[in-house]
């Protein structure tokens, strides 16, 4: 009686959770499809566009801060494309931490490093000390500070320190912008007034695409299966969660490889924390804490259109640690801040996403997991009929094709994104419906894994990515 | 059960023609833009563009076919004619003398005079002389002195009064540096931007100013708002 009865609690437990994923799903991709279209509007009553600003002298600079750990191979696309950005006041900080691949030398040989008699002090709080700073003698606008590591989370507060512009900009090692990325993301700064404190952007899967001499990318579909089932993730992820959240003025975590940020509202945070791994969403949860403590509401903008490409790991093993990683990261910003659930102070943060990010994310594979086994114990033991089973899981699977199509289609109308021929659109619905039936289960496992890591505590690294990428990525 | 079962395959069925249909948009979105077809293209509306070009020339800096700037010197009879600094200045017709009173006397005719200083701003790395060109960049309304004069003023090496009178002249580009100002760490830039965003940029102003003064709790930028 009493295994049966605990099975009837799990099987309610988990149909709630169901349930509340289901509506909060649903009207996140009603939201981000209304902002977009809104956006769109928008556009055109715009009193500065994207190009009065690249072409006004009066802009302000923007340092844009680079974290490498061994990046050797993926680096010198990352700065070309950096530097090809259509904003005159630019600055680029490459921090090269505890580096053995010979990225420094790579960054060297390309533009012409020449040493600087640079003040190496640092903060006492510091993990890194500098080892060498360096300037392009081939363009005046990059410098290279090499660290002797400390993690990326320190790599980024060591540019910080240094960066001279009144916006920085922090994008990961491996990732290309669209050229007129900074000049977007700077809009909203000076469009909404002084409340902007954190500008982000969807992000496009890098595999796949065409690298053009220029440094312009134009996106296509990989080739690998499991970036294939990344490429639907990440558009849901952007398209559904970011611009969701971000309509409803609760947007409760901005991506390491895309955001803008006024210089001055990050150093009054204090940076970035060194000792987690999940840095970039410790930051906006702390910056929402923070600012809101102080009576002042910080407005985090999402911008719906792809201004950055991102390599995605092609291998189970770099996967793996990647998920396990975030979720352990999640972990340790929920435990941090966990006195912003439900807490009215906070206002949609404190009372929509970081619950639902703070009990429904961070639990999901746990449910997840314990749902599908069960199910599928309840329907072998008789307690339920096959025929739910069934249908439950006909729906799961269809409800969870529907999002994801609808979120590669408001990727889609942002101009060429993925689906460049009709018949691509086969190989995403396809790659969908597979993503359902195994690799999310198999995800769940690995953040199930990140989750028990995360609650054991201890200190966690950061792994290293096998980058393919101008390696996979093809020059057209 | 049955309810359930029903509920399911009802809910199932929906979301599957959802993805189907979205699949359809997709692939009709990707065939649109093989043939260049205008569904993402902005589209000029003329209600809204007259009134933006008309702000656009309101705000523009009143245009200068010859300019002379003569700063005031200390003691003119005194000076001895320079050679100019940088090669761009070779190019136009632009002369810098030096006095005992500092650099004072710049003519030339518009746009040159402006692209030589804005060059000049450009190359120069005493932040003293950099406020002076700025000064000057300003005086003849061109937007590209307005970062150096917010930084002027930063540093105190720059009168907010003589700031804000040459920023005003730089109208809506100088407006967008201004914008941006408005959440500087420096108190005395923050009252400067707030006492000019209404005036350079064609933002609504009582919005910008609104989301200006509430994170601003010192008087000085509270009042000029």
């Amino acid at each position: 009686v009493i295994a049966a009865l605990s099975l009837h609690v799990v099987e309610a437990v988990v149909l709630a959770f169901f349930v509340v994923f289901a509506v909060g799903y649903t009207l996140l991709l009603v939201r981000a499809a209304r902002e977009t279209g809104l956006e769109f509007a928008r556009q055109k009553r715009r009193v500065w566009s994207t190009e009065d600003l690249i072409r006004s002298p009066a802009q302000p600079v923007v340092t844009i801060v680079v974290p490498a750990h061994q990046e050797a191979d993926a680096i010198l696309p990352t700065v070309r494309s950096l530097l090809a950005q259509r904003w005159q006041h630019l600055e680029v900080i490459v921090v090269p931490n505890g580096c053995t691949d010979g990225t420094l030398q790579v960054l060297q040989d390309a533009y012409d490093l020449q040493p600087t008699n640079e003040i190496l002090d640092r903060p006492a709080t510091a993990r890194g000390r500098i080892q060498s700073t360096w300037r392009s003698a081939a363009d005046a606008r990059l410098r290279v500070i090499e660290t002797s590591g400390g993690g990326k989370a320190d790599a980024s507060n060591c540019a910080l320190e240094r960066a001279t512009g009144e916006f920085s900009l922090l994008v990961d090692a491996d990732s290309l912008l669209a050229p007129h990325a900074v000049a977007r993301a700077v809009l909203p700064f000076i469009e909404r007034g002084s409340q902007v404190a954190v500008v982000s952007a969807a992000i496009r899967v890098l595999n796949g695409a065409h690298v053009r001499p220029d440094g312009t990318v134009q996106a296509g579909l990989p080739k690998s299966p499991l970036a294939l089932m990344q490429t639907v993730e990440y558009a849901r992820a952007f398209h559904i969660g970011r611009a969701g959240w971000a309509s409803l003025g609760a947007l409760p975590v901005v991506s390491g490889a895309f955001g803008m940020f006024r210089t001055s509202v990050l150093r009054a945070a204090g940076g970035l924390d060194t000792t987690t791994v999940g840095e970039d969403l410790e930051l906006i949860l702390r910056l929402h804490a923070d600012v809101r403590r102080g009576g002042q509401r910080p407005e985090i903008v999402f911008i719906a259109e792809p201004l950055c490409w991102t390599e995605v790991p092609e291998d189970i093993a770099s996967l793996r640690a990647q998920r396990i990683r975030w979720h352990r990261g999640l972990v340790e910003a929920v435990q941090r801040h966990g006195r912003m659930l439900f807490n009215t102070r906070h206002g949609s943060v404190g009372l929509m996403s970081f619950p639902f990010l703070g009990l429904f994310e961070l639990l999901a594979p746990l449910v997840e997991l314990l749902g599908l086994a069960a199910l599928t114990l309840a329907a072998a033991t008789g307690a339920i009929a096959w025929s739910v089973v069934v249908a439950l899981a006909l729906f799961a699977v269809t409800f969870g094709l529907a999002l994801s199509m609808g979120a590669i289609l408001l990727e889609q109308v942002w101009g060429r994104g993925y689906v460049d021929r009709p018949r691509d659109v086969l190989v995403l619905l396809m790659w969908a419906l597979i993503e359902q039936l195994g690799h999310r289960q198999r995800t769940a496992a690995w953040r199930l894994h990140g989750l028990v890591l995360g609650v054991r505590g201890g200190r966690a690294t950061w792994g290293e990515m096998h980058h393919r990428g101008a390696r996979t990525v093809t020059s057209a | 059960v049955g309810t359930i079962v029903w509920l399911a395959v009802l809910g199932g069925i929906i979301a599957g023609a959802c993805a189907v249909a979205c699949a359809l948009a997709c692939a009709w979105l990707a065939r649109a833009a093989q043939h260049g077809s205008p569904s993402t293209t902005t589209v000029h509306h003329p209600e809204v563009q007259q009134p933006v070009q008309a702000m656009l020339q309101r705000h523009a800096p009143a245009p200068a076919p010859t300019y002379m700037a003569i700063m005031p010197a200390v003691q003119p009879p005194q000076f001895v004619p320079q050679p100019p600094e940088t090669s761009q200045l070779h190019h136009s017709q632009v002369v810098r003398t030096t006095g005992p009173g500092g650099p004072v006397v710049l003519e030339g005719s518009y746009p040159q005079l402006g692209n030589a200083l804005g060059a000049w701003l450009q190359d120069e790395r005493d932040e003293i002389e950099r406020i002076r060109i700025a000064r000057d960049l300003g005086t003849i309304g061109d937007a590209r002195s307005a970062r150096a004069l917010l930084d002027g003023v930063r540093t105190g090496v720059l009168s907010p009064t003589v700031a804000a009178d040459n920023l005003q002249r730089g109208g809506f580009e100088a407006g967008i540096a201004i914008a941006a100002a408005l959440r500087d760490p420096e108190p005395r830039v923050r009252a400067l931007a707030a006492s000019l965003v209404g005036r350079t940029t064609p933002l609504e102003p009582a919005n910008v100013l609104t989301n200006t003064l509430r994170p601003m709790p010192e008087p000085p930028s509270r009042r000029p708002s």
